[in-house]
């Protein structure tokens, strides 16, 4: 953290850290994020310093709309504000974000996408759309230091012109470290103030908005698009009449292939992509006859330049996702062979030989599972107990959404946030069969809170079970509203979530603590008999923040201990726990992985033991 | 005859949970002490739950793709082995040194590894110009905490091997901006019982 | 003058050893594999607190009592 507030010349940054200190020099006062991979350190890091400096105000909201809500009001209060999210959060945001351009609203919105879905399950989305939906001036950092100063940029430009300016990272950049030259942080003296305007509504005062904001486009385009720094050409023209064109960290892996091939071709770097820089475009293609484009991950910036060419240059061969892969991240061996194709030249032995002999390696794939002592895999277990796996179970984002892979499999469906509420519902509506639909805590404060009021009203049967593990886990442990603590470390009023359920009138709610397996079997069990909408909350802290939080207080929990062997404990093996394991028929818990839940222990109260000093 | 990069390529691998993340950051902020240009990928979140975990690490001048290309890797220290053989993507016959650590953690929990340790290894020189093993379960066999401290074991056997094109003194410096005062010392012995250890094997290896 | 009584609701505990390792010095295991409170009266807190917090099924209980 101290990295980030240093006052020394250079650093060593993530991308995502890059674009907090950017704000920091621009004299951020305000920012919200809700928790999302490859973003999630942007509000983290955020947290982390408002805690610190009581002049920057930080906050995660229920879900990414209201996070971008807030920024706005504070935007629109004359605070220099920022909203840092990923691109599935920028979907839940867009029904504000849409208007909020048509408004004038000066705020940075910073989103991260992510190829090949490293951390995302919904889709393999590319924001850059919402640019051209939204009308949206975007720029796309290729590394730690663009993304500051690109962030920089943002703030001056989103003031100056009143309009959101979007900043889209990928994984590869978020998540990359990379020097950065710092400059001075910035404290901002200005005092918040809404200014009441004229405001007023109608269809005609939108669609009068829309003309204006093609305008501010035309301007925007005509004033810094096209004479843009962000979009510079790197290399020279040769006599090959062949050109590349990139934007975000696919720039870098055209530089590394053209470096490793020893070819020579101009590289236009498209920083600045939103409004499209035509005439720099224009330039670039007049006198080519091949150009290759690189981008993650859709063929936007290739399509605006088949339109293009169609009038400049109509005989240029355009490369792009017709000869570069339509999915998954773009890897930079995949360029450098792109390339040696057009200068007919030898790929790289190394390239070549591993291409040839790798993939018949057979590893078996080494998926993520739920860590020792995991609340959520006790939950499973006891669903599991209670009423077997032939249920239809829908799942959701977060943590337990591990309880859809081995050796649970028990999800049918995860779609989006929330959305298993809702999908759960349509199924016990049109099929008569009542869902099992787990959403956690967070997911709940999220996009639940609406689904669970649409379900009784509408007379649902479902079973919801509520993980609450008292945190948003899988993104880092940040608390939400049943956390009682805020961001920066601020005790709040602790919204519980039987409470919620109790006043939408569900039809019958329990809590079960889920360490107790027999209490919560038992609950699960009755709940199910319900006909309506029924809800547990299966409430169990993340074993990860218990470790931590009593670590640091010096206290180990006891390990657990198999005393006595049976071929019954072969029934572990559907548990799923990395600290049991077996060897040569003999089962035992390994002390190194073991996190002291117990849980084992009431699965076989007899064979199962604490190992206590 | 090796070939040279221009830049030094290292990938470390892993499973999430075992400090792979924090070995790559402390290499990365090591060369950023010596002031050497580097670029370090990694990734959060989902992978970190037990998954394969890969960290890209260049280091030299003018630096572009964070990502190693395929085949290009300079050296790649694993924490366990079968990750080591996943990253034989990135390895090659000229040029790689693969350093692992012998320790198979099976991908499956509770169904123990079937694959054959020697198979595994076979496999894996099919793509390096060097395998080089420790088992780190037994080297660290007086080691508390072996399972935290495996990822600053294999740190101290690498460089006690002199293979990373970083002094020693800022690999101690990033290893205790890292770690701070409180695991310091226990990090600090067992990296100095690897390092040992890894002066050991060299000078083995100098004699054949 | 107040005190505190620890109510442990045996029935519930698990035996999972948790509040003996937090709170060894008013926990301890018992012979039928489920944990024991020593103390039910106390004048401080000291580490029952945690005890009670970290309980896993929540079976422990810390009430203040105030005495004439």
């Amino acid at each position: 953290m101290e990295k980030i507030l240093s006052s020394k010349k250079e650093a060593l940054l993530l991308g995502n850290e890059a674009v907090v200190r950017g704000a920091l020099e621009s004299g951020l006062k305000y920012a919200a994020s809700y928790p999302g991979t490859p973003a999630s350190e942007i509000g983290n890091l955020l947290a982390k310093v408002a805690q610190k400096k009581k002049s920057i105000y930080f906050e995660f909201g229920a879900n990414e709309k209201l996070a971008l809500e807030s920024a706005a009001g504070a935007a629109f209060s004359g605070l220099p504000s920022l909203v840092g999210i990923k691109h599935y959060g920028l979907n839940v945001a867009l029904d504000s974000l849409l208007p909020l351009v048509y408004l004038e609203c000066p705020l940075v919105v910073v989103v991260a996408d992510d190829p090949g879905c490293w951390s995302s399950v919904q889709t393999e989305e590319d924001t850059r759309w919402i640019s051209y939906l939204g009308k949206i001036p975007t720029l796309e950092p290729s590394d730690s230091q663009e993304a500051k100063e690109m962030t920089k940029f943002a703030f001056k430009m989103s003031r100056k012109y009143k309009i959101p300016f979007l900043i889209r990272l990928t994984t590869r950049v978020s998540h990359t470290r990379s020097k950065v030259q710092l400059s001075p942080l910035k404290d901002s003296s200005i005092k918040a103030k809404f200014v009441k305007k004229d405001f007023t509504i109608g269809s005609s005062q939108t669609v009068h908005l829309h003309q204006k904001l093609l305008e501010k486009i035309e301007k925007i385009k005509k004033e810094i698009g096209e004479k843009s720094f962000w979009n510079y050409l790197d290399g020279d023209f040769s006599s090959n009449r062949i050109g590349a064109l990139a934007s975000g960290v696919s720039f870098f892996y055209l530089k590394e292939a053209r470096e490793r091939l020893k070819v020579n071709f101009p590289i236009l770097k498209i920083g600045f992509s939103y409004p499209f820089p035509e005439k720099k475009v224009a330039e670039f293609i007049k006198h080519l006859r091949t150009l290759l484009v690189v981008e993650e991950i859709d063929n936007i910036l290739e399509n605006k330049i088949r339109e293009i060419a169609k009038a400049i240059n109509p005989n240029l061969k355009i490369l792009g996702k017709n000869v570069l892969p339509r999915v998954g991240e773009m890897k930079p061996e995949r360029v450098i062979r792109e390339l040696a194709k057009i200068f007919k030249k030898k790929v790289p032995q190394e390239i070549a030989f591993n291409q040839k002999n790798f993939s018949k390696a057979k590893l078996p794939k080494r998926l993520p599972t739920f860590c020792s002592g995991c609340p959520h895999r006790a939950t499973f277990w006891a669903v599991r107990t209670a009423l077997g796996k032939k249920r239809i179970f829908l799942g959701d984002i977060g943590c337990y959404l591990l309880g859809a892979l081995p050796p649970y499999q028990m999800s049918d469906l995860i779609v989006a946030m929330g959305a298993g509420m809702g999908i759960g519902h349509g199924i016990s509506k049109a099929s008569k069969k009542k869902p099992v639909i787990f959403i956690g805590d967070s997911t709940f404060f999220h996009a639940g809170l609406s689904a669970l009021a649409s379900l009784v009203y509408n007379q649902s049967n479902v079973l919801v079970i509520i993980l609450d593990n008292r945190v948003t886990a899988m993104t880092g442990h940040q608390p939400h509203p049943g956390s009682g603590y805020t961001a920066r470390g601020n005790l709040t009023k602790e919204i519980k979530i039987e409470d919620i359920a109790r006043a939408m009138k569900v039809d019958k709610v329990e809590v079960a603590h889920v360490y107790n397996f027999q209490e919560t079997v038992r609950k699960i069990k009755e709940l199910d008999k319900v006909k309506g909408v029924s809800v547990l909350v299966a409430r169990g802290e993340c074993r990860l923040l218990t470790i931590r939080k009593l670590s640091q207080k010096n206290i180990s929990l006891p390990r657990f201990k198999i005393v006595k062997q049976s071929p019954q404990l072969e029934k572990l093996k559907d548990f799923g726990c990395p600290a049991i394991k077996k060897k040569n028929n003999n089962y035992y818990i390994d002390e190194n992985f073991c996190w002291g839940c117990g849980f084992c222990q009431q699965i076989f109260p007899d064979k199962i033991k604490p190992v206590l000093k | 005859m090796k070939e040279k990069n221009k830049n030094f390529n290292l990938i470390v691998a892993g499973y999430g949970g075992q400090g792979v993340l924090s070995l790559a950051k402390i290499i990365a902020q090591a060369a950023f002490f010596s002031k050497k240009e580097v670029k370090q990928a990694e990734l959060h979140g989902l992978s970190q739950r037990g998954g394969s975990l890969e960290c890209h690490l260049r280091i030299g001048k003018d630096v572009f793709s964070p990502l190693i290309p395929q085949g290009s890797a300079d050296l790649i220290i694993s924490l366990e082995l079968l990750e080591a053989w996943r990253v034989c993507f990135y390895a090659n016959k000229k040029k790689t040194i693969i350093l692992t650590n012998e320790d198979i953690v099976s991908p499956f929990p509770f169904q123990p590894n079937k694959i054959k340790v020697n198979y595994i290894l076979s496999e894996i020189k099919k793509y390096a110009l060097e395998l080089r093993t420790i088992k780190v379960s037994e080297l660290g066999r007086k080691v508390s905490r072996l399972t935290q401290l495996t990822n600053t074991m294999i740190l101290g056997w690498t460089i006690g091997q002199n293979l990373l094109p970083i002094e020693e003194k800022y690999i101690l410096k990033a290893m205790k901006e890292k770690f701070g005062q409180r695991f310091w010392s226990e990090n600090k012995r067992a990296f100095d019982l690897a390092r040992k250890e890894g002066e050991k094997f060299k000078e083995q290896l100098l004699k054949k | 003058m107040t005190k505190y009584k620890i109510i442990h609701q045996r029935d519930k505990c698990i035996g999972c050893g948790n509040c003996v390792a937090i709170c060894p010095q008013n926990w301890e295991m018992a012979d039928d594999g489920k944990a024991e409170v020593k103390e039910t009266e106390i004048d401080t807190l000291g580490c029952n607190k945690q005890a009670e917090e970290m309980c896993p099924v929540g079976c422990i209980q810390i009430k203040e009592i105030k005495s004439e």
